[in-house]
């Protein structure tokens, strides 16, 4: 009797407890609750996404997807159409730059071809310069004999004039002195 | 032990198929999944924290973790034992790391009450105001209970009592024996009729 008493006792404890998680909840998780809910799961999982990839990551992921998920043969349409447009795009430059070379290389005029063109004349005139400059035997050879370094000695001193006679050296030096001791 | 969660395999498309366009990089075969899970998941983690703002952040982490190994979710496998064990262990987990009490019974106001003109409540039979009374203190009663026991045991509780999970599904989810799973229970709903019974409100 106790023991039946008892299991009534628990089937209604575990009823009540059912009823009552269920009643809190309900009041508690809304519909609204849960819109917001979705919102910042939403914001949270683009965070954790953007966390965790790398832009080339996601740059080939996006890649990937276009071309897995679309029609291929559009994509492939698309491929061509896009390669012959940009084949159309590049002969149109390089077209326009072709003729743009030509008028500019007609409109410059003689007097700046040949003011270009003078530095070269004076670079060769410079090297023919150079080649004259350079002795054709070593210096160490060519030596100046005795006789001519003592003209040039003389030539050093203006003042003594026939310096190379050693009385009139002397002579010199001797007035000299003799003024200095009259002073 | 009948068997929980027959809504899922009424639904279409299956969980199977929303794992597999999910793993396909669609974002809203999650979302669907999330729909399907949310309450649900939302009433097995408030029955293990009773707190709703806690509650409310164990949910987002679950779905997010949830998204997040996708990739190791081996396809054949039962989602809903695999997402309820992530939202049992991050609540567990979150109960352990956060000091925050359990959260006192909240205080509903009744609208409709609020709402009665006078006269009408004049009329209200005193036993209708008494059984109200009762209802309120028992919920209050039962709350204290539950608080009282621990995060394994209340899991235990919810995922039996409310989500009417059988022994071998709780163990998987739990991720331990049945045998843990049973004495569990057992010792739980001894604790509840132990602390029900010490108040005099409940089983007169």
């Amino acid at each position: 009797m106790e023991r039946k008493c008892l299991q009534t006792a628990d089937v209604e404890m575990k009823k009540w407890i059912k009823t009552h998680l269920e009643k809190q909840t309900e009041k508690l998780a809304t519909a609204e609750y849960f819109e917001q809910m979705h919102q910042n799961l939403h914001r949270r999982l683009r965070v954790e996404m953007i966390k965790e990839k790398s832009f080339s990551e996601m740059f080939l992921e996006k890649l990937q997807r276009v071309f897995l998920l679309c029609d291929h043969t559009r994509v492939f349409q698309r491929a061509v159409v896009g390669s012959f447009l940009f084949v159309f795009f590049l002969g149109i430059v390089s077209f326009n730059s072709f003729n743009l070379l030509k008028n500019n290389s007609k409109k410059i005029p003689n007097s700046l071809v040949t003011n270009y063109e003078s530095p070269k004349i004076e670079r060769v005139e410079k090297s023919q310069h150079s080649q004259t400059l350079v002795p054709s035997t070593p210096p160490l050879l060519s030596l100046p004999s005795k006789e001519d370094l003592e003209v040039e000695s003389t030539k050093l001193a203006p003042n003594f004039h026939n310096s190379k006679d050693p009385h009139y050296v002397i002579r010199d030096a001797l007035t000299h002195y003799e003024a200095m001791v009259a002073f | 032990m009948k068997k929980a969660i027959p809504e899922v395999l009424d639904q279409s498309p299956t969980d199977q198929e929303l794992i597999l366009r999910m793993k396909s990089g669609e974002l809203d075969a999650f979302d669907i999944l999330v729909e399907r899970y949310q309450k649900r998941l939302y009433r097995v983690i408030y029955g293990v924290l009773l707190h709703h703002e806690d509650t409310n952040d164990v949910l987002m982490e679950t779905f997010i973790k949830a998204y997040k190994n996708i990739g190791g979710f081996r396809i054949g496998a039962s989602f809903y034992t695999w997402i309820y064990r992530i939202a049992i262990n991050t609540a567990i987990s979150f109960k352990r790391k956060s000091k925050s009490s359990p959260q006192p019974y909240p205080y509903f106001p009744d609208d409709e009450e609020g709402k009665m003109e006078k006269e009408f409540v004049d009329y209200r039979s005193a036993e209708q105001a008494v059984r109200q009374m009762e209802i309120k203190e028992l919920n209050k009663v039962l709350n204290d209970a539950l608080s009282k026991l621990s995060e394994k045991h209340r899991a235990v509780v919810v995922l039996f009592d409310l989500e009417e999970l059988s022994h071998s599904e709780i163990a998987k989810i739990m991720g331990c024996s049945e045998g843990t799973i049973r004495s569990r229970l057992f010792y739980a709903h001894k604790q509840l009729q132990k602390l029900l019974k010490n108040d005099n409100s409940f089983i007169s």
